[in-house]
């Protein structure tokens, strides 16, 4: 896609590749938060392995931010312990803030020219690798504008490009990516996927998108401070309930029984329209298709989207036990 | 090294806002030109004695506002979670301050020097 123009750029580049025995980059141990008399998180235990990206789900409030502040180190855990893959690495975590860091009086390229100093990168490094990660986020143009003069997605663009500058084995993205545009963060997430191919660099996206959550290879939802599941997005997803299939027109009012005994379903109808839910919506269409294609009019498969599987979880009182490769189950 | 870094663009950031730099310049210019025009007034020497003072104060002032603002808008975090101490972060506010005082020094010296 768009990382075909910065290929070369990316190669010449003096690579750091992270490698590690054990391969958990990070790791959260039991850590508990306590802020203003409330448990902001509440015995979080996950591990973050080498290359991996960990996507974090979880609405407004319920403890994302506490979660990367702790990461970054602008907070201290109440309880718990944090272990980093190896110990040597002088900055184990990158984070890009939710609240962009940046000095609005000084530009773009200034911005990510002072940070990128500060973490010691050099000045040959600097001037090849800043416009390319600008070009990278569609802030060329805005490389002269002072911070304080761009627009909230851009500002949330030049704090990803400020993370994924820094060198580092993991990086915390708290809440940003849910703010791009489609094609911007296409754009961004295969610059991620490269990273993590080429230098073997893990990631942790928090965010409170579904779409967002689901792009990442596992992920895991917070609710009320504790990390509620650990696991792929389809499991969790079932949370929500199984697929529902709607029917259209049916000529022959004998259809109706011949689909609920031929799939041993139940068809109900709700709001004028003829449905019935299933495991596995986009398997039970193909034979529903070919069997009464002839038959109903039109067919639709309505998933239970990320969102509907948090709200469950949130009436349901934010626990659950289910998930693979969780490591613990508050 | 990253203290001098910061340090700079800390007076880039500072002499940016054009108001702030009239101010800044504006203080020990009045001052030494009350100075030199008012030759025999106690009040013009008084002020000329107390102008580095009110320079220092002022560029307190402006840093501890810039320091307050930066928490605010979250530079401050976006620094420490880059592995940059609170130590590192005060000294280069204070070397900023300092630079930005000499050069208001630099002026006030200048503007009296004048009258020989």
């Amino acid at each position: 896609m768009r990382m075909s123009g910065f290929a070369s750029e990316i190669d010449e580049r003096p690579m750091r590749r992270y490698t590690l025995n054990v391969m958990a980059v990070l790791t959260l141990e039991n850590v508990s938060r306590q802020s203003a008399g409330t448990w902001a998180l509440w015995d979080v235990c996950l591990e973050i392995e080498l290359g991996e990206i960990l996507g974090v789900l979880g609405r407004s409030g319920s403890g994302k931010t506490t979660l990367a502040r702790i990461l970054a180190g602008l907070l201290k855990p109440s309880s718990g312990s944090i272990k980093f893959g190896n110990p040597d690495d002088v900055r184990p975590v990158a984070v890009a803030l939710s609240n962009p860091a940046c000095a609005p009086e000084l530009t773009v390229y200034e911005n990510l020219d002072m940070f990128a100093s500060v973490c010691g990168i050099p000045g040959r490094r600097r001037t090849k690798e800043i416009p390319a990660m600008l070009q990278r986020m569609q802030l060329s143009d805005q490389r002269a504008i002072p911070a304080g003069m761009l627009s909230g997605g851009a500002l949330a663009r030049m704090e990803i490009a400020r993370g994924l500058m820094i060198e580092s084995p993991v990086l915390v993205i708290d809440s940003l990516l849910d703010r791009l545009e489609p094609a911007i963060f296409e754009a961004v997430w295969d610059y991620i996927l490269d990273l993590k191919r080429s230098m073997g660099r893990s990631f942790v996206i928090l965010t409170g998108s579904g779409k967002v959550a689901e792009t990442c290879g596992r992920m895991a939802v917070i609710s009320r401070g504790r990390i509620a599941f650990v696991g792929r997005s389809e499991d969790f997803r079932r949370l929500a309930g199984e697929d529902m299939i709607v029917l259209g027109e049916m000529e022959n009012p004998i259809t109706r029984n011949r689909i609920e005994e031929h799939l041993s379903v139940v068809i109900r109808e709700e709001d004028g329209y003829l449905s019935f839910r299933v495991a596995h919506g986009e398997r039970v269409i193909g034979e529903l298709l070919s069997e009464f294609g002839n038959e109903i009019s039109c067919v639709y498969l309505k998933r239970p989207t990320l969102e509907d599987a948090l709200e469950a979880l949130a009436q349901g009182g934010g626990h659950i036990a289910a998930g693979t490769g969780q490591k613990k189950v508050n | 090294m990253r203290t001098l870094t910061l340090a700079i663009y800390n007076i880039k950031r500072l002499l940016r806002h054009k108001t702030l730099r009239t101010i800044l310049a504006a203080l020990p210019v009045a001052v030494a030109l009350v100075r030199i025009i008012f030759v025999n007034s106690a009040f013009a020497q008084g002020a000329a004695r107390i102008c580095p003072i009110l320079c220092v104060g002022l560029i307190a002032a402006v840093l501890y506002a810039q320091w307050i603002a930066d928490i605010a808008s979250g530079l401050i975090d976006g620094l420490r979670s880059s592995q940059i101490s609170h130590r590192t972060l005060a000294t280069s506010r204070a070397i900023s301050g300092v630079s930005i005082f000499a050069l208001q020094m630099f002026l006030f010296a200048a503007i009296i020097a004048m009258r020989f």
